[in-house]
Formats: C-alpha cells, sequence, structure tokens
C-alpha cells in the first residue's frame, strides 16, 4: 500500500474507505416492483426525523421536575421563541408517526413481509414498534397535565396485577408509592434516551432490509414481474413524493387543526386528588388499553395485551406458506381484512368509555386478532404448504 | 422557581420591547398597531388609532376581569403581543404587586378568600377558559351579555344573579354582571356597549388560550404552497423516470 493518495480519488475515500462503496450500494440497491405502500418507511424516517430534533429543542427548555414541569410547557408555547411551533410538531408529529408506523406494520402483514428471509427485518420493526410505543406513553407524561397523570396512574398500576412480585416491581419502578417526581424524571430520561435507541435500532432495521432486498408484491400473482430498478434514481423520486404528501397532510394536522390531536384535559395541570371524567389514551394506544379494559381481571387484561404483540413476533413461525401475497390467498385476504377492521375497532373502543357496547366489542376484536393469527393463518399455511409439496413449482425466491 | 426561564425571557422581551411595533404587525395584525392619541396632537386631525377586539379585550380584561380572575399560565410580559408598550405593562403589573415576568395571578390571597368574596365559587383562572368551557368562545360571549333582569316569580339564592345563557350551565351562578354600559373610553372610540364588550372580551380570551393562531396559519400555508409547488416538481420528475428509467 502507497502512503500517498491516489491523485484520481476523492480527498475522504482514502479515509473513509467505506463510503464509496456504501453509497454506491444504496443508490444501485435493486428494487423489485413495489407499490405506493412501499413509499411508507420513508415517511417514517422523516416522521422520526423531525420527532427527534424537534425533542431535543424541547429538552432545552422541558424541566422534568414536579413543580416545573407543567409551567416549562407553558412557557415554551408562549414564551420560548417559535416553541410553540416545535411542540406542535412534536406533539401532532407523533399521531402522524403512529399512522405511518401502522399502515407500514399492515402493510408487512397483507404483502408477506415477515416470510423468511426477512424474519429479522419484521423482528426489528415489531421491536421498533414497542419502543416507539413506550416512547409514546412516557413522552405523554412529561407535560404534568391531568391526562398525563391519569393516563400513567392506570397504565403503571397494570404492572401491580403481576402477581407477587406486582406492588413491589411498581414501587420500585415508579421510585415511590405513588406517581410523583421521581418518577416524573425517570420519564423524561427514558424517553430521551429511548430516542437515540430508537435512532440505532432504525439503523439495523435498514441494514437487515439491505441484507435480504424488498420484499415482491407481484411475485405470486399470475404474472410474477422479477425486473428490478436501482433505487437511485426513480425510487428516491416516488420515496420524496410520497414524503411530501405526507408532510403536507401534517401541515393540515399541526398548522389548521391542532384541536383534533390534543386532549382539553391535558392544559389543566396534574391534580391527584380529581379525576377526570373519563380517562382515555391517545389513539395510538387505544387498541391495548381497550384490551385491558376488556378481560374482567387485570392480570387476564395484561396477558392478553401482552400476548396480542407476541404473537405478531411469532407470525414468521406461525405462517410458514411459501405464498406472500394477501392480495392472492383468499383466506388470508379475508383474516387480515377482518384484523384491520378489528385493530380499527380496538382503537374506536379505546377511546370511548367502557360501555357494554365497546368492552363486547373490543372481545369480538381480541377473538379475530388471536383466530387470525393462531388458527387461520397456520391452517392455511398448513394447506398451502402441502399443495407446493404436491406441485414443486412454486418459487419461494423473492 | 421561574429563574431558568429568565435569561431567555429577557432577551425575548428585550428584543420584543426594541422592535415590539413591529413584530407585533407583523406577527399578528394585518393592520399596524398605532400609539394612542398625545395630547400633544390636534384632536381633529389626529385620526383614532385603530384596534383589534382582542386588543380592546386586554383593557377589559385589565379592568374588569382581573379583579377577581387569574390568568396564572400567562405572564404580564405576554401581553406585550397585544399591548406595545412596556412601560404600560410594567405600570399595570406593579399596581398588582407584581413583575413583567410574573403570572398574572388571582387577586384574592387565598383560595378560601376567593370563595367567600364570590358566594362561595372560587373565579376560575381564565388562562385556557376559550378552549376548556363547554360552549367554547360562543358560550362566553352570549354569556357575558345574557344577565337579564330577575322575572317576576323567579327567586334567587343568596349571592347568585339570573342569566339564562349561563344557567345552561350552573344550578346557581354566582358571577356577579362584570359588564356595564360605557364602563370603558376606548382609545379607538367604540362604543363600550355590553354586547361590543362581551364579544372583544372573548376575543382577548381566545387570543390568550392559543395567541399563535394567526402566526400558525400564515406559516401553515405558506409551508402548504411550499409542498405543493415542490411535489408538483417531483411528481412530474416521477412521470418522467417512470418513462425512460
Amino acid at each position: 500500500m502507497k502512503d500517498s493518495t491516489p491523485p484520481t480519488g476523492h480527498w475522504l475515500d482514502s479515509r473513509l474507505p467505506f463510503l464509496r462503496p456504501f453509497c454506491q450500494h444504496m443508490a444501485r440497491f435493486p428494487m423489485p416492483p413495489v407499490n405506493l405502500l412501499w413509499t411508507i418507511g420513508a415517511c417514517l424516517m422523516v416522521a422520526f426525523g423531525l420527532m427527534f430534533v424537534s425533542g431535543l429543542f424541547l429538552s432545552l427548555h422541558y424541566q422534568p421536575d414536579l413543580s416545573l414541569a407543567f409551567d416549562s410547557v407553558e412557557a415554551i408555547e408562549r414564551r420560548v421563541p417559535s416553541g410553540w411551533l416545535i411542540r406542535s410538531i412534536h406533539t401532532g408529529g407523533v399521531s402522524l408517526l403512529f399512522a405511518a408506523l401502522y399502515i407500514h406494520v399492515g402493510r408487512g402483514l397483507w404483502y408477506g413481509s415477515y416470510k423468511a428471509p426477512r424474519e429479522i427485518v419484521w423482528l426489528s420493526g415489531l421491536f421498533l414498534m414497542l419502543l416507539f410505543m413506550t416512547t409514546a406513553f412516557a413522552g405523554y407524561v412529561l407535560p404534568w397535565g391531568q391526562m398525563s397523570y391519569w393516563g400513567a396512574t392506570v397504565i403503571t398500576h397494570a404492572v401491580e396485577a403481576i402477581p407477587g412480585i406486582g406492588h413491589g416491581l411498581l414501587v420500585y419502578l415508579l421510585g415511590e408509592d405513588t406517581l410523583g417526581g421521581v418518577a416524573l424524571h425517570r420519564f423524561f430520561i427514558l424517553h430521551f434516551t429511548l430516542g437515540f435507541i430508537i435512532a440505532a435500532i432504525v439503523g439495523l432495521h435498514i441494514l437487515c432490509l439491505h441484507g435480504t432486498g424488498s420484499s415482491n408484491p407481484t411475485l405470486d400473482s399470475p404474472h410474477p414481474d422479477r425486473t428490478t430498478r436501482p433505487f437511485a434514481p426513480f425510487y428516491v423520486t416516488k420515496d420524496c413524493l410520497a414524503v411530501c404528501v405526507f408532510l403536507a397532510i401534517f401541515t393540515v394536522l399541526i398548522f389548521f387543526l391542532p384541536g383534533l390531536l390534543s386532549k382539553l384535559d391535558n392544559i389543566i395541570p396534574a391534580n391527584p386528588l380529581k379525576t377526570p371524567a373519563d380517562i382515555t389514551p391517545e389513539w395510538y394506544l387505544a387498541p391495548w388499553f381497550a384490551m385491558l379494559r376488556a378481560i374482567p381481571s387485570r392480570l387476564g387484561g395484561l396477558i392478553a395485551a401482552a400476548s396480542s404483540l407476541l404473537v405478531l413476533f411469532l407470525l414468521p413461525w406461525l405462517d410458514r406458506s411459501p405464498r406472500h401475497n394477501a392480495t392472492y390467498r383468499p383466506l388470508v385476504r379475508l383474516g387480515m381484512g377482518f384484523f384491520f377492521i378489528a385493530f380499527i375497532t380496538l382503537i374506536l373502543a379505546g377511546m370511548h368509555g367502557a360501555t357494554p357496547l365497546w368492552v363486547w366489542l373490543s372481545r369480538g376484536a381480541m377473538l379475530v386478532w388471536f383466530l387470525t393469527f393462531l388458527v387461520l393463518l397456520p391452517l392455511v399455511a398448513y394447506r398451502e404448504r402441502q399443495a407446493a409439496g404436491n406441485a414443486p413449482t412454486q418459487g419461494e425466491t423473492p | 422557581m421561574r429563574s431558568c426561564f429568565h435569561p431567555t425571557g429577557m432577551v425575548f422581551l428585550a428584543a420584543l420591547s426594541l422592535t415590539s411595533i413591529s413584530t407585533t404587525a407583523r406577527a399578528n395584525s394585518p393592520a399596524p398597531v398605532q400609539a394612542p392619541a398625545t395630547q400633544a396632537a390636534a384632536p381633529t386631525a389626529d385620526p383614532l388609532p385603530t384596534m383589534r377586539p382582542e386588543e380592546r379585550g386586554l383593557m377589559i380584561f385589565q379592568q374588569v376581569c382581573s379583579s377577581c380572575h387569574s390568568m396564572e399560565r400567562a405572564h404580564y410580559g405576554d401581553m406585550i403581543g397585544l399591548q406595545p408598550s412596556v412601560t404600560a405593562l410594567q405600570h399595570w403589573a406593579q399596581q398588582r404587586h407584581a413583575g413583567l415576568e410574573s403570572p398574572i395571578a388571582s387577586p384574592y390571597p387565598s383560595v378560601a378568600v376567593g370563595k367567600a368574596n364570590n358566594g362561595g365559587d372560587y373565579p376560575p383562572d381564565l388562562s385556557h377558559i376559550a378552549r376548556t368551557i363547554r360552549g367554547g368562545p360562543n358560550y362566553i360571549r352570549q354569556m357575558l351579555a345574557g344577565y337579564r333582569p330577575t322575572p317576576p316569580g323567579v327567586t334567587l339564592a343568596p349571592n347568585t344573579y339570573y342569566n339564562p345563557i349561563a344557567l345552561t350551565h350552573h344550578h346557581k351562578f354566582k358571577m356577579r354582571p362584570p359588564l356595564h354600559e360605557g364602563m370603558i373610553t376606548f382609545p379607538d372610540g367604540t362604543q363600550a356597549t355590553i354586547p361590543q364588550m362581551a364579544s372583544d372580551v372573548t376575543a382577548f380570551l381566545q387570543w390568550a388560550d392559543d395567541s399563535h393562531r394567526r402566526t400558525r396559519q400564515f406559516i401553515g400555508t405558506a409551508v402548504l404552497l411550499y409542498l405543493t409547488l415542490l411535489g408538483g416538481v417531483l411528481l412530474a420528475l416521477w412521470r418522467l423516470l417512470k418513462r425512460t428509467a
């Protein structure tokens, strides 16, 4: 090796030799003929980036202290220059982020993106979803308004349902007997730190994706299209266009309809002595809140909510059929359709009061959730594998 | 307690006071805010200053509402958006033994005193009342102008007042009629009728709840316009690439 840099090479190339191959890999990355749903990932990246940056700016002015938290949020809204803008990006962005996240996961379910060889892409994505849910929950506590306090009280006390260690664990996590200053400080640290952890896992998620390549939605169709295009410039433009539309929706929501995404109760400071009329979570956490409520036993609710997420992690092994795309799997298409309806029902149920109607609707939706993933998918997959075994023409390569 | 905000607040206030008129005009109003007519100018030739409803509403809040209600979430200095004169704001704050960076606190030393002075109900904080009250700004506007003489045959409990609009929310309405014809002289010559003042003070309470609404809508429109242009370019590029690449 020579010490001097080659005259033709770029200054950076000799110092960061992986940079050029990396850029070339990204630009030439072969993309199958994917549809518009494959642009949601890019939208999610942008949404997360906005949340990350706006969150960093908010953390400069936020005070994670029981007596200062609420006033510091009001100060950000009223006195910090452009504070209201940054805060509305952060508080409105979370809804957009989760909307995109659920569409992204739903796309993975419909098109079988969880299947071999993309299991780790799927698992890292689900792990990201859990991290986002935790982060959103922790972040919602920070303004220390009425809904922050009471929402956090309800959810943290779900931990108490764990037999034996429940109460001790709750006190250990909160740092004191009730939700107070210590817990608020911990929620802030959790929320702040998780932002960076999510950034790292997003990197891992994309790294895994680039190992296996994007899934091809046309493979199971009667006319599979195996042509690929390099990622740049066509898919770069397509993603940018989708991001543009996504940002336009974002703009309308945060600048023109801010009341749609905010809860009135959270502009009232937290008061542990006064329970609000009805405690409802934000819509993106509502499905699991509805599950907690739908089961009469607290432990049962906790187990149901946890296992609803666990089945998603097991999906690559529950459905080992060579067929990916639900469009061409009639029973799976039906099941997934019912699952999406069930998910929306759970969102609505969680946002409404615990009336018998909504409790029974959420029980029905939970039944659909578990039946789809634990019964329907394995059965259909078994039949399809039998059929594929008899006629080994079905290709599985992406 | 709020010492952490002093640097930012001070710089912000100083910056605002230096450029108060231009900032206010740019951020909040299509019409520039003029200083009140001075005595030196000829009274006939000088046009009356224009005032926005929320600016008149601030005057009403200062002279009427704030004698019972607090606006804890806002500081005296926050009113710079409606009252560009720092001196006037300082004067108002000092009258209430506070400074520009103090919250607009309740005039009562304790909740008990506040209740005792208002027939047993504590006057609610007005920081976000326009958003949190049932019925919103429309309710506030109608309620403030909704006091009527007690009809014959109706007997009211002591310290309660007859207000058919308010009675849709309360069984016993204990706020004394706050507004009276001509109680305030507005520099812009607006007649201080009760419906006028009710409407102005509602505009002020909406502003106090959400002071950035105009700026937000302006920025929102600009962002949408930009995204539309960018989206158009990207769409054209995408369709071009679809054909060639």
